[in-house]
């Protein structure tokens, strides 16, 4: 992976999608999900993730191509030169949006599994701790992921795979079911 | 020799050295604090290593890390450190790996407990009441009759006691030291539980603590987690176990940030060497399988062989 990244703005960002990803892999989608789409939702997440890993091999490609240069800069060189900030901005909205994302899904896992306290508290908490992080380089961000990723990752994990036994496996039949659809529609 | 330690680091401090400007250096202690720089003069985690002991120096110049003598001094400084190296002792190396890494695991879970335990107990008590089992809670709760103050107050009169008794022994003469902590433990300890002014529980929390911080090897580093276990009790008082995963999330932010001579404070273990973590992080491996050096203090040499099986011309 180092040889695709020269600048480490997004090389840990890589980093950090990974973690944001694993996090919330099993936090706060499902309910939004099977409230939007029905008895299909269980396929969802696997279209989403198929989609991310699609999306960053897209990237890596665009950037080896590039001569390691990311997506960013390499939009701005082949086409014209306002891409590049356009380009910024719009990976700007995209990690405001994982923060927000990640502030639900966290306070969700807190207040739900955890029982540590009211939502809404730790919502206002995340914000703070989210500032504190903006004010710290990219490097210490990616390490703090890397350190998250290593020994608080497999708690959650641990935490969440407990639930294992109370699914209830045949409320997977049909796999897919037509009536759901309509809701999409 | 030449080629083990990173030449940037080297000439860093160098040019650090020959700027120095003071009327007097008493012990390569001091000369440690002209070496930092001026962001990490108020950090409570060391960023070098003290040390009088010959194997641990050369240990660490083996490793590619830099040591600095002063006249005067029987001690050297060893710089860069790693939260790792400042918790691993040369026993670990002259053990056998399993006895190592047991010991190893021995110190983390000490250092854990020093840090969490207090702010544990707190939480426990005053905000998450609901976390544990009913019989644990009225065990706890029966523990606590009679007590006329909150959990707060109790872990704050103890880890009080427990840091002057700590000092106490430092400072005292060996002779008497081991005199005073039994009198300061044990009698102080059992009239403060006997009289209702703490719970019996907090004795064996502090005990515990205490026990913990022993583990540490550095002092330093064992000062600094303690700072870092009030810091938790103080979020814990209003926030519970949320304020205490905010406080944890916070140090590890911190540390995230701590670099010595540019290498990240929690190498390896946030750095990309995956064959640094595997062989002598928590675990430590047989010492045939340490076959290369630690990458973190020289990243851009591509290979740094310290145990080849045959064939001196191989090493470096």
């Amino acid at each position: 992976m180092k040889s695709y990244f020269k600048e480490k703005e997004v090389y840990y960002p890589v980093l950090l999608f990974v973690v944001m990803s694993a996090f919330n892999g099993t936090r706060g989608t499902e309910d939004s999900l099977v409230m939007g789409v029905g008895r299909n939702a269980v396929w969802f997440p696997f279209v989403g993730f198929l989609l991310a890993i699609m999306g960053l091999l897209a990237a890596f490609a665009i950037s080896r191509q590039a001569k390691g240069d990311s997506l960013m800069l390499a939009s701005g060189r082949i086409g014209p030169s306002f891409l590049t900030p356009l380009s910024y901005l719009l990976y700007t909205v995209l990690f405001w949006g994982g923060a927000a994302f990640i502030i639900i899904g966290g306070g969700d896992f807190f207040s739900r599994t955890l029982l540590y306290g009211d939502q809404s508290k730790l919502i206002l908490i995340m914000i703070i701790i989210l500032v504190v992080f903006s004010f710290l380089p990219m490097d210490t961000l990616g390490r703090y992921a890397h350190i998250v990723l290593l020994f608080v990752f497999p708690i959650f994990l641990i935490i969440d795979l407990t639930k294992i036994p109370l699914i209830h496996w045949s409320y997977l039949y049909p796999p897919v079911s037509f009536k759901s659809w309509d809701a999409i529609r | 020799m030449r080629a083990l330690a990173e030449p940037s680091s080297v000439k860093a401090i160098m040019d650090r050295l020959h700027t120095i400007q003071t009327d007097a250096i008493l012990d390569t202690t001091q000369l440690a604090h002209f070496l930092l720089d001026k962001s990490k003069w108020f950090s409570p985690f060391p960023l070098y290593q003290i040390s009088e002991r010959p194997d641990k120096i050369t240990s660490a110049l083996m490793e590619g890390r830099i040591a600095i003598l002063a006249e005067n001094s029987p001690s050297a400084i060893v710089l860069p450190v790693t939260m790792l190296t400042l918790q691993q002792t040369p026993d670990d190396y002259y053990f056998p790996s399993i006895s190592g890494t047991f010991l190893r695991l021995i110190r983390f879970t000490g250092m854990v407990t020093t840090v969490f335990l207090p702010a544990l107990y707190i939480s426990i008590n005053s905000v998450n009441q609901d976390v544990l089992r009913v019989q644990f809670m009225l065990a706890l709760a029966a523990s606590r009759e009679g007590v006329p103050y909150p959990a707060f107050v109790e872990v704050i009169i103890m880890l009080s006691l427990l840091e002057m008794i700590n000092e106490a022994t430092v400072r005292l003469p060996r002779l008497i030291g081991g005199t005073a902590t039994i009198v300061g433990g044990l009698i102080i300890g059992t009239a403060a539980a006997q009289s209702h002014l703490i719970s019996n529980i907090m004795i064996v929390i502090t005990a515990t603590t205490a026990i913990g911080s022993y583990t540490i090897p550095n002092y330093m580093l064992g000062a600094a987690w303690r700072i870092c276990g009030y810091f938790l009790c103080l979020l814990a008082i209003p926030l519970g176990l949320l304020g205490m995963s905010t406080g944890m999330g916070m140090i590890l932010l911190y540390l995230s940030h701590l670099k010595s001579l540019n290498v990240p404070y929690l190498a390896p273990f946030n750095t990309f060497y995956f064959r640094d973590l595997f062989r002598d992080a928590l675990i430590k491996m047989p010492k045939t399988w340490m076959k290369t050096r630690p990458k973190e203090n020289r990243p851009h040499l591509e290979t740094s062989v310290r145990n080849a099986r045959k064939g001196g011309d191989q090493l470096l």
